[in-house]
Order: C-alpha cells, then sequence, then structure tokens
C-alpha cells in the first residue's frame, strides 16, 4: 500500500520530505481533488462572508463600504424570554436525537444484522424510505393523522367514544410527536452506517464465540458494540457540532406553523425566521448563523477533548 | 436518422439567426429591454408575448426600450423580491408599497434608487399626474424613491357573505356593521349548514371589524391614538382587546374552523364555497360584484366603514426603480410614457382588443367603454394603480367612470391623520422590532382565529412577551421621532 511506503521512508524531514511524500502520494491526491476543490470552493472562499454579521449591510453601499456596528446585531439573540425558550428547545431535542437517536438506530442495525440476507433488503428499504421524503410533504402525511377534524387519530378516537384531541393547538402532545416524526424519518438512514460497519467485522471473531458457547446477547455487547464503537463516537461528535441547529423543516412544517404550540416546538431556527423575515435585515441573520456554528464549533472541541482524556484512540482529531 | 437531419437543419436555420440578432442590435442600439417585476395580478396569465409585442412597438418608437414584465407568485413574491436585492440581481422596476416588498425596508438596504432627476428630465407626464400629496411620503433626504401611483386612499373595511345562504336564511346583511351583529346569523349557519364553516377567519387573513378610526397604524405592535395625541401600544386598546375576546367567543362555538390557526390558503379556502362569511378583497362594490369575481360565486358586500388616509395608505401601490438598474433613465422615460398615453396604460391594463377584451362603446375615442374577459376566459390583466395612472383607466366592470370619479372626491375629502407623512425610522430600534416581529407572528393568527384555549391568559402572556421584547423602548422611541417630527413640520 502507497501510505506504508511513506511511512519507511520517514527519515526525510522537512520541506524536501513533505515533497517527496507528496509525489509518491500523488495518485491519491489527486482523487481527492475534485473534492478538495469543491470543499474550497463552498466551504472556504465564503468565509469572508464572517464579517457581515458585524456590519449594517447596505446593499447601495455593498459588502465592503456597510459601515461596522460591532455586536449590535447579536443583540436580538440574548434578550427575551422567547429565544431563551427557543435555545431550550433546540438544545434539549437534539441532545435527545442525537443519543436516544444513536442508541436506538444501532439497536436497529444490530437486528438487521440478525436477519438473512434476504429480509435485510426488505426491512432496510421500508425504514429507509422515509429518509427520501421531504418535511414538507411528511407534514401532510402527519397532518393526515392529525387533523383535528378529519385525522385518523380523532376519528378513532370518536368512534371508541372519547373526546378528540386538539392536537394542532395543545403543546404538551409535541415534544413525542416531533421526537417520533425525526425518529420516524432519519432511523433509517443512520442505522445503515452501524449495519455497514457491522458488516465489516470479521465473521471469525463471532465463530470463536459460538464455539466457546457465547449466546446472541454477549456476542452482541462484547464483539459488535466494542468494534463498532470509533464510527459511534465519531458520529456523535459530529452530531454535537449542529447542536444549536433546530432542523427547520421539521419543525416549522410538521406542527404547520401552529403559533400555539410554539412552547415546544419553537427552536433557534424557527425564532430567528419569525423575527426576521418582515425586516429582512442580513447583518441581523447571519449574526444568528454565527452564533450557531460558533457554539457548535466550540462543542465539538470541547468534546473531543473530553473523549481525548478517557480514550485518545477515538478522537476526531 | 430522420431525427439528425432535423436536428442539422433546425441547427443551420439557427446560427445565422442568431447572428443576424447580433449583428441588428449593433446596429440599432435598441436592445435596452427594462426589466419590471411585480406579483402576479391574476392567476392564468397567458398573453405576455402578444400584449407585451404589441405594446413595445410604442415604446421601441418613442422611448427606444422594450418592456419585460416579470410576474411572480403571490405567495413567493416577498422572498423573491428580497433573495433577488439580497444577491444584487439587476432589474430596473418594481411594485413596492407600505405591506409587500416592502418601502421603509428596501430603502433602509438602500435597494430603490434615486430618481429625481431623471423625473425632472423625462417624467413631465408622472410630475403632473401624481397627486401632490403623496410625493412626501416617498421622499427622503431629498431623494425621490418611487413613483407613487394613482389610488383610493381611503381603504374600506368590508363583509362578504355568500348570497346562497343569506338568501336562504333573508338575513339583512346590509344592517351589520361589526362583528358582534354576526352572531345571530353564524348560529343559525353552524346549526343548519352541516360541513360549512360560518366565519372565514385563518392564520393569514380574517373577516374584519369595523374599523376603529382613531388609531393609525405605526409598526408592529405600537399604533397612534389621534385622540389622546400619542402613541399606545396595542394590548392597551380596548377595541382590539374586545375584537380578540369576541374572535375567541365565536372560536369556541364552532363558528370559526378548528385548525383555523395552521391554514395559510386564504384564497384557497375562499374558493371553496364553504364559507357563509368572508374576509373583504380590498375593494367595495355596493352589488357584491367585486367579491363574486374573486371568490367564483354569487357575492353581497357590506361596508364598515373607511380606513383613517395614512401615510401607509398613500402607499398603497408604487413603482421603484432598482439601485442595480443599468438604465434609470430608459425605465423612467418608459414609465412617463405609461402615465401618458392612456391607450398604451390601458392595454397593458386590459390587454388586445378582440382578444382580451371587447368595445361596448365609445369606439374610435379616448374615451371608452370596454368589456374585458373574465373567468376562465381572462388570460391578461394587470390592475391600473400596479402600472400607476388608475384615473385614466377605461370604463368597464373593473371600475366604472362614475366609481372612478368617487374615488377621486373621496381622496380629496376623506379624513386624513394628523400624522399623515410621519414615517418611522426603525434602525435605532432594530433589534427589538425584531423580537416583537417575532411575538406578533406568534400571537396574531391565534388572536384572528380566536384559537387560544383561555383567551384572557393568552392575552396576558403575550402582553408579558412584548414587554420582554422591549415594546416600551419602541413606545418611546417612536413617541420621540413624532415629536420631532411635529417640532419640524
Amino acid at each position: 500500500m502507497k501510505s506504508s511506503v511513506s511511512v519507511t521512508k520517514k527519515e526525510k524531514k522537512g520541506i524536501r520530505g513533505e515533497w517527496s511524500r507528496f509525489v509518491k502520494n500523488f495518485p491519491l491526491t489527486f482523487l481527492a481533488l475534485p473534492g478538495i476543490i469543491v470543499l474550497f470552493i463552498f466551504n472556504y472562499i465564503p468565509l469572508y462572508g464572517l464579517i457581515l454579521p458585524f456590519k449594517n449591510y447596505r446593499f447601495n453601499l455593498g459588502f465592503w463600504n456597510s459601515p461596522w456596528v460591532g455586536f449590535t446585531n447579536f443583540k436580538f439573540l440574548f434578550t427575551g424570554q422567547t429565544i431563551l425558550n427557543a435555545t431550550r428547545n433546540t438544545v434539549v431535542y437534539n441532545l435527545i436525537f442525537i443519543f436516544l437517536g444513536t442508541a436506538l438506530s444501532i439497536l436497529l442495525a444490530l437486528m438487521l444484522f440478525e436477519l438473512k440476507k434476504r429480509s435485510v433488503k426488505v426491512y432496510q428499504t421500508i425504514i429507509f424510505l422515509p429518509y427520501f421524503v421531504s418535511w414538507v410533504v411528511a407534514a401532510f402525511i402527519f397532518r393526515a393523522l392529525l387533523d383535528m377534524d378529519y385525522g385518523i387519530l380523532n376519528k378513532f378516537l370518536v368512534a371508541i367514544g372519547k373526546e378528540p384531541v386538539m392536537w394542532y393547538n395543545d403543546p404538551k402532545y409535541w415534544p413525542i410527536i416531533l421526537i417520533l416524526a425525526n425518529f420516524w424519518k432519519g432511523l433509517g438512514y443512520s442505522s445503515v452506517i452501524y449495519y455497514a460497519s457491522l458488516m465489516g467485522i470479521n465473521k471469525e471473531y463471532f465463530e470463536a464465540a459460538k464455539i466457546d458457547g457465547a449466546g446472541k446477547f454477549v456476542q452482541i455487547w462484547y464483539i459488535s458494540v466494542p468494534l463498532i464503537k470509533p464510527i459511534i463516537i465519531i458520529t456523535i461528535l459530529l452530531n454535537v457540532g449542529r447542536i444549536f441547529y433546530g432542523d427547520f423543516g421539521l419543525f416549522y412544517n410538521v406542527p404547520l406553523n401552529s403559533s400555539l404550540l410554539l412552547s415546544t416546538t419553537d427552536v433557534i431556527d424557527t425564532f430567528v425566521y419569525r423575527s426576521l423575515i418582515d425586516l429582512g435585515d442580513i447583518g441581523m441573520a447571519s449574526a444568528a448563523g454565527f452564533y450557531q456554528s460558533v457554539v457548535g464549533f466550540i462543542l465539538v472541541i470541547l468534546s473531543n477533548y473530553i473523549v481525548k482524556k478517557i480514550d485518545s484512540e477515538y478522537v476526531l482529531f | 436518422m430522420l431525427n439528425k437531419k432535423i436536428l442539422a437543419i433546425t441547427a443551420a436555420c439557427l446560427i445565422p439567426l442568431q447572428f443576424a440578432g447580433c449583428g441588428g442590435t449593433k446596429i440599432n442600439n435598441s436592445d435596452v429591454t427594462i426589466h419590471w417585476y411585480m406579483p402576479k395580478p391574476i392567476d392564468n396569465i397567458k398573453d405576455q408575448e402578444n400584449v407585451e409585442g404589441f405594446a413595445n412597438k410604442t415604446f421601441k418608437e418613442k422611448v427606444g426600450a422594450s418592456l419585460k414584465f416579470h410576474f411572480i407568485d403571490r405567495a413567493a413574491w416577498e422572498e423573491k423580491m428580497n433573495v433577488m436585492v439580497a444577491s444584487g440581481e439587476e432589474y430596473d422596476l418594481v411594485n413596492t408599497s407600505s405591506t409587500t416588498n416592502k418601502f421603509n425596508v428596501n430603502v433602509q438596504r438602500g435597494a430603490f434608487a434615486d430618481i429625481k432627476e431623471y423625473l425632472s428630465q423625462y417624467g413631465p407626464d408622472i410630475m403632473a399626474k401624481v397627486d401632490p400629496k403623496a410625493w412626501p411620503s416617498v421622499t427622503l433626504g431629498g431623494q425621490i424613491l418611487a413613483v407613487p401611483g394613482q389610488n383610493p386612499y381611503a381603504i374600506p373595511a368590508v363583509m362578504v357573505f355568500k348570497k346562497e345562504f343569506t338568501d336562504k336564511y333573508k338575513f339583512d346583511f346590509k344592517n351589520v356593521k361589526s362583528l358582534a351583529d354576526l352572531e345571530p346569523y353564524l348560529e343559525t349557519i353552524k346549526k343548519n349548514e352541516p360541513g360549512i364553516t360560518p366565519l372565514l377567519s385563518i392564520a393569514t387573513n380574517s373577516v374584519s371589524n369595523a374599523p376603529v378610526n382613531k388609531y393609525i397604524d405605526i409598526t408592529t405592535g405600537v399604533v397612534y391614538d389621534e385622540e389622546k395625541g400619542k402613541m399606545v401600544f396595542i394590548m392597551d386598546c380596548p377595541e382590539t382587546l374586545n375584537s380578540y375576546k369576541l374572535s375567541a367567543k365565536y372560536y369556541q362555538k364552532g363558528y370559526i374552523a378548528k385548525d383555523a390557526a395552521t391554514k395559510q390558503d386564504y384564497l384557497a379556502e375562499a374558493k371553496s364555497g364553504k364559507y357563509a362569511v368572508l374576509p373583504d378583497t380590498g375593494a367595495y362594490s355596493e352589488d357584491g360584484s367585486k367579491s363574486s369575481g374573486v371568490y367564483g360565486y354569487p357575492c353581497g358586500e357590506t361596508l364598515l366603514g373607511y380606513l383613517p388616509v395614512t401615510t401607509q395608505s398613500m402607499m398603497a401601490c408604487m413603482t421603484a426603480v432598482s439601485s442595480t438598474s443599468k438604465h434609470p433613465d430608459k425605465a423612467v422615460e418608459l414609465l412617463n410614457l405609461i402615465w401618458k398615453d392612456r391607450f398604451l396604460s390601458n392595454t397593458l391594463a386590459y390587454g388586445i382588443e378582440g382578444v382580451n377584451y371587447e368595445v361596448k362603446s365609445g369606439k374610435g375615442t379616448d374615451n371608452i367603454s370596454v368589456i374585458p374577459k373574465s373567468g376562465k376566459e381572462q388570460t391578461w390583466g394587470i390592475w391600473h394603480n400596479w402600472l400607476g395612472p388608475l384615473w385614466e383607466q377605461w370604463d368597464s366592470p373593473w371600475n366604472s367612470t362614475e366609481s372612478l370619479v368617487q374615488m377621486q372626491k373621496n381622496n380629496e375629502t376623506a379624513k386624513v391623520s394628523d400624522i399623515l407623512g410621519f414615517m418611522l425610522d426603525v434602525e435605532p430600534i432594530k433589534n427589538e422590532i425584531a423580537q416583537i416581529s417575532a411575538v406578533n407572528k406568534e400571537s396574531s393568527s391565534v388572536f384572528a382565529t380566536g384559537s387560544a384555549p383561555d383567551v384572557e391568559q393568552y392575552i396576558e402572556t403575550i402582553r408579558q412577551k412584548y414587554k420582554e421584547a422591549g415594546i416600551e423602548k419602541v413606545l418611546a422611541e417612536a413617541q420621540a421621532q413624532l415629536d420631532n417630527w411635529k417640532k419640524n413640520k
């Protein structure tokens, strides 16, 4: 393998060493080139936009000539009860999505792994399908269930002699509905990642364990889970970076933007949308994005650091 | 094989054409196209090429430029213009008002060009025909930033009734003067018409109550009280609170749809015909022809009153030149021709004779009476005030000459707000306005549909949220700006 070749020539140090390593591995680098170019164009060049949150952006003055305003654009993100509530919702929902979601998708992957090849395909397709449904469409699927006059659930409740529930007026049901909706849509996708890494485990481990008389659960606990631990930690770390981003599609569409539900459905993204849709202020909107990504960045560094303290083998960087 | 041949022939034909196109433009220098963005006036526009082609003969001859309309779906209008402005896209003319594609917002972010000089050079007819009262609302710091269209200033508050039910239950809707007067009728409908929702009030639009003339809208959450002569918080206005409570009562009684607060498309709901009392269409017609036309079934209308004339009502339909326009001079010149040439503006509005409208009387004169196609046959239409010169409109069922004259008279005599011409500068209170907008977005649909389970408690919650969002600071700032404005008046 190419990489092992470069390791053996480690004695060459400094720029010349780097260069010869670059030449040696050129074909590999070349393969990565399209990806690097895309990354550069879409993720690095726009970085100069980071000065926007600190400006009072005026279209006629342009990007560079608009006046600097310091941190005033950030103020609306830190005053009032509404944003506090939205921030709390964002973080709590995301924590549930990350931890409970990961646990459930691992469970799903382990169950898939125990199935026969044929039936796996069928199950996989079924649980993967919702991933391709857009939230806008999904919102109407949920509406068919929850509609207060004609929804399946309320029709059922009336049929068995119970009072119909005002789903879209009462915030107390929504934490559960939103979590279920998110799992319904996302579990199929995330479990496939774990399923793929389970497939990569050498079969000999399981065979040896079987000969030694280990049952299914023992195999799972001592072989499957430890061997996919790196991928679990990496996905969790990546998700922690987005903990301040509420999935707008989910939180805006599925509750049908019903404002009576805001106490449990409002997240930072929907709050920013409501605040700025009328003002249309670019500086303030980018301040919100800036705030979200900075917090995400700090959290990733922090959790990576914690993982490093515990076991440096599993860190992201 | 045949396909390939056709392809080759087409390509061969196209190449010289392209060259011809290039050559031609260079010689004539008439390739200036003025791009005009506006919301789609009617759903079914099909004759754009014909009408534009017809009008462009005149434009090319007299202005040396051609006009191209870009009609944006109403639902996407606001966002589309925001994105276009934000990305600095090039366009020339655009419709703006105090409520959609907001004039203030666009001016503050520098999206509109100062057209003062172009107007004095190329816009004599615009200058002559625009109401002099309207200019101050578009003039800021000596710059003129839009052309105010001719408009009825006093906007009527109207209730619309589906004729089928008022006839059936012999309900005298002309005597309805407020939301409260409706109660017995709503009850009758609820009892006797299963499947019909008595009142159409949803998140985006609701049946209006009688206007309270002393309150002038200033910004979200703040109104000017003409009697007290100062700015007040809307949650401190007893009339507003009563209206909220009444809606809540109607909701509890089932007169408003259960999921009203989650419904967005008011026109679709109205056209479904499943409601008995509906919001207005923005205008009033004694015989109900306006709303019958818009909703697609016989309707009756009752006039609740007129909203007071404010700075905003003078800014109901305006045309601005984009600061990204490469040809602001041509844009103004072209707009001037529309204001000048009565045949041209009516062509742009009604379409082409024989295709989009028939002449009823007065053929050959400048003052004709026409019958535009309606319903499914209507494939073209732009409202005259969106173009600007409404008073130049030919007599038609859209507006009779009498009603146009009446509108002009009303404009002269309408009750005018004390603070006409005052406009709030939101720059120093942007952060608070953002917060308040969020509270307003949260509460307005709930109040309008009355869907809060406990309205008294909900009012208190929202009042508290406004306070936290900084309504007091906004009130103080608005008051200070107003005092200052009065001093310099």
